[in-house]
């Protein structure tokens, strides 16, 4: 790896399960990434230029999703780095929702609790309750230039990724935030169907969702949590033939290509929006 | 209807408890305050039976022969009336808990369900919800303080502040 590359730290918990695959998408994507273990020296966090919290169960998920790791000295030293200096950080999955136990997300205040990622929606009519894992439809719900991590996007593109996740449903209590997000653009990566329509059904929101958002900033964009995995899609290889749409074709050319199959997936974009915003232009 | 509290804890030792007490002993500085904590699967359930003493043998049936509150091979468990007072603290401290619930939780539902309709107890099980009881044994001047504590360290408000729920969803009962 490159050491002009910029460095970003994917912090790495008990119970983290993702950072191997999360690591290997971003340098796929041009970055220099090094897995930092929660217990190092959290001063050694200012050597990075962004940071990823990658998906997993963090400290076996006890208590609630994520808010066990946004007690420790790491997450408080990464949030001085992302809050105070305004470095990039990109939370997935369980990672979203220690972005979201630490007050990074969405950040109107930082540090306050201001949302919550709580189970996925309840549904016994539909048979819906509990873990939600599949490939899933989502559209770019801001300009591109909103969220580092969104500028490789068109607004209103719409992609196939994974979601595998129990709690991962964004809400909150606090209307003023509710309507802020909207205020603020804040909900960038929405769920949708196949034609970027978003609506509650469970077929399109599969964990119901507030706004239907599966992916949000903070108000300076610097900071994303998103539920869904771009780095189980980074590679064409990872495209399922049975979700359909242009992703899904491109999969079937590439059947028996070996070279074609390790070409860029639908969840790079969201690495390589990492890496513009630590390339100088 | 009469209400009855099924509380079901492990008979090893509680690692999800073990785990929050360290965050709030090592980082949240409760060191001094914390003695205890202690953490049981709480159910509330509305029996429809003719005395106290029969609602409390009904709940104690439902716990040991459903097999959807209790694995004897792992919990123990105690029933109780919901004003029915907590058990003898540790000495100097005062014993607190907090009630943690997710009205979303459709979980509980299912459990009734399975109650009413194929384990048989039909309207003798006419409510049923679910939570977290967080018991804890705090240090502080009384009762009134202990609770204020409790609450301070439960509810979650900021990245330095709570740990044992997220008001976003949840919501919870200090006694």
């Amino acid at each position: 790896m490159s050491e002009d590359r910029p460095r970003v730290a994917l912090i790495q918990f008990p119970g983290s399960n993702c950072e191997w695959e999360t690591q290997r998408a971003a340098e796929a994507a041009g970055l220099s990434c090094d897995v930092f273990r929660w217990n190092r020296d959290p001063d050694l966090l200012a050597e990075y230029d962004g940071y990823i919290v990658g998906g997993g169960f963090s400290y076996q998920d006890r208590v609630r999703s994520g808010v066990i790791a946004t007690k420790e000295p790491i997450v408080r030293r990464m949030f001085d780095e992302v809050a105070g200096r305004g470095k990039p950080v990109l939370g997935i999955c369980n990672g979203a929702q220690v972005l979201v136990e630490a007050g990074l997300i969405p950040g109107i205040r930082p540090g306050t609790v201001e949302m919550a990622l709580a189970p996925n929606r309840h549904d016994p009519a539909h048979r819906i309750a509990g873990f939600c894992c599949r490939w899933v439809r989502l559209k770019v719900a801001a300009p591109p230039r909103r969220c580092v991590f969104t500028t490789e996007f068109a607004e209103g593109e719409v992609f196939p990724i994974p979601i595998a996740h129990g709690e991962g449903r964004f809400t909150t209590s606090d209307p003023d935030v509710a309507a802020q997000l909207v205020e603020n653009r804040q909900v960038v990566l929405q769920y949708c169907d196949e034609a970027g329509e978003t609506g509650d059904d469970p077929s399109v929101n599969p964990n119901g969702a507030l706004l239907n958002a599966a992916g949000i900033c903070s108000p300076d964009g610097n900071v994303m949590g998103m539920m869904p995995h771009p780095e189980r899609a980074s590679f064409l290889r990872q495209v399922p033939f049975e979700i359909g749409g242009p992703w899904s074709d491109r999969r079937l050319a590439a059947q028996g290509d070996g070279e074609a199959l390790l070409g860029e997936g639908p969840g790079r974009a969201i690495f390589r929006g990492l890496l513009n915003a630590l390339v100088p232009a | 209807m009469i209400e009855v509290e099924l509380l079901v804890r492990l008979k090893i030792p509680d690692v999800t408890a073990l785990t929050a007490a360290n965050s709030l002993r090592r980082r949240m500085g409760y060191a001094g305050t914390l003695q205890r904590l202690r953490r049981a699967d709480y159910y509330r359930l509305g029996l429809n039976a003719a005395t106290t003493e029969a609602a409390l043998a009904l709940a104690k049936t439902l716990a040991e022969d459903t097999n959807l509150f209790v694995n004897p091979n792992k919990h123990a468990y105690e029933v109780r009336l919901p004003d029915q007072a907590a058990e003898a603290s540790a000495e100097a401290a005062h014993e607190v808990e907090v009630l943690v619930t997710d009205p979303n939780d459709g979980s509980a539902q299912g459990a009734l369900s399975a109650l009413q309709g194929r384990l048989g107890f039909g309207d003798r099980v006419a409510s049923l919800t679910k939570g977290v009881l967080w018991l804890m044994d705090l240090r502080a001047p009384d009762h009134a303080a202990a609770k204020q504590l409790a609450e301070q360290i439960a509810v979650t408000r900021r990245i330095d502040q709570g740990l044992l729920m997220n008001p976003h969803f949840q919501q919870c009962v200090v006694r």
